[in-house]
């Protein structure tokens, strides 16, 4: 799928600020849930059903966050990750509870990263994010996930 | 021109940028996790097991309909569950294709919604769905009902009622387990009653009712979930990959037991 340019990707952020007024930083989060559902949407025509609910929060570049969620052996899951910051590389792994990665396909873009599961198991899993910049030293993420 | 020079540094600067990798670490030691755990638990839509169960089998989703509405509740916290627990009937109606049924469980929904208070956020919702009925879009109306519960959540959260939107997701589990442990115990095989391996989610919600305000805390249907909980979060704990038979039929029963109490004119007693 063909990303914006750089300059309307920008003035969309641009807009949002302006129209959230005093919630400023909450369009600057939603941005990175754009970026989210702009990976997702190489997916969903494949037939994947996207969540309402998605975790999202701002961390120092580099640094790592943890969620554990639970999925369900016999599904197929993506989860996408996107961050608005300037420069930002996210980047995620999924593992299972001995430790070990379980994702078996994976891609990462400026602004966004994926990773494709099919769990071994019906149980708890650990998905550790984070997002790289030389630019900014403070990162939004938004982390979403679809399922068929 | 002024406007490309302004914009081509840029476009330059994103395309040069090489992917810096995954920096993320190839096995995680769990002793000592590399990075803070974030809170927010979400628990699972019912579709996310039915799919699968679809997958395995023939179930009989039409047999797990509900046959009557919802009633009527004194307080809001039963209202709550029982809206939970109308939703998960929502995506039951689409497994089973049943047109009909989505429309009465939409129409109960929004009832149920203006009694807790928070009609103008879930009307919308509610109108989708029926619209999507008609034309059997059966995807839409799996995200719709997605989508209500998001907006329900939000609309409680902001109206301080967070309380109140955690019961809703107890009760959409419990209704969703219910009908999960009903079908696999019809045609039972281990990959199905795999599905049912969810500690982590029930001691989420046992741990949610422990920080929840007293006053709800306290109420009778509150105090049978609670202790409900605890024996479902037991069985699933200690079955770890194998869940028996005779395991899944004690969730459903309990599952069972605690939806009556719920929906009882006064909480029922907890069967043994």
């Amino acid at each position: 799928m063909k990303r914006p340019p750089v300059h309307r990707r920008l003035a969309s952020v641009l807009l949002a600020l302006m129209i959230a007024g005093g919630g400023g930083a909450l369009a600057i989060l939603d941005e990175a849930h754009s970026f989210a559902m702009e990976a997702a949407a190489r997916h969903v025509p494949k037939g994947f059903t996207v969540r309402e609910d998605y975790w999202n929060g701002e961390l120092k570049a580099g640094e790592k966050k943890i969620i554990r969620h639970q999925l369900f052996k016999g599904n197929e899951y993506w989860f996408w990750l996107g961050s608005s910051a300037d420069g930002a590389w996210p980047s995620l792994s999924i593992y299972d509870l001995d430790g070990r990665p379980v994702e078996v396909e994976r891609f990462q873009e400026l602004h966004m990263a994926a990773a494709r599961v099919l769990p071994p198991r019906t149980g708890s899993y650990l998905i550790m994010l984070t997002v790289d910049s030389k630019e900014s030293e403070i990162v939004d993420w938004a982390l979403a996930y679809g399922f068929r | 021109m002024a406007a490309i020079a302004w914009v081509s540094p840029l476009v330059a600067q994103e395309s040069s940028q090489q992917a810096p990798g995954n920096s993320l670490p190839k096995q995680l030691d769990l002793s000592s996790l590399p990075g803070a755990l974030v809170e927010d638990i979400f628990v699972p839509v019912p579709s996310e097991i039915f799919g699968v169960l679809d997958k395995l089998g023939d179930p009989d989703w039409r047999g797990e309909l509900p046959e009557e509405g919802y009633g009527t509740y004194p307080d809001r916290t039963r209202l709550a569950l029982v809206f939970g627990l109308a939703v998960a009937d929502g995506f039951l109606a689409v497994e089973a294709e049943d047109r009909e049924a989505i429309k009465r469980i939409g129409r109960e929904i929004l009832r149920l919604a203006t009694a807790i208070g928070i009609q103008s956020a879930v009307t919308p919702h509610v109108q989708s769905i029926l619209e999507a009925s008609n034309r059997a879009d059966w995807g839409a109306i799996l995200q719709e009902l997605d989508r209500t519960q998001a907006t329900v959540r939000e609309t409680m959260e902001e109206m301080r009622d967070d309380d109140l939107a955690r019961c809703v997701s107890i009760g959409g589990w419990l209704r969703g387990t219910q009908v999960a442990s009903s079908l696999i115990s019809d045609s039972y095989s281990q990959d199905k009653a795999e599905l049912l391996s969810q500690p982590d989610i029930v001691r989420h919600f046992s741990g949610t009712i422990l920080h929840m305000d007293p006053s709800i805390q306290e109420n009778e249907t509150m105090v049978v979930l609670s202790v409900g909980l605890g024996k479902i979060g037991k069985i699933m704990a200690a079955s770890g990959d194998v869940i028996g038979a005779d395991d899944v039929a004690e969730i459903h029963e309990l599952c069972s037991n605690l939806l009556d109490s719920v929906r009882s004119a006064k909480p029922g007693k907890e069967k043994p």
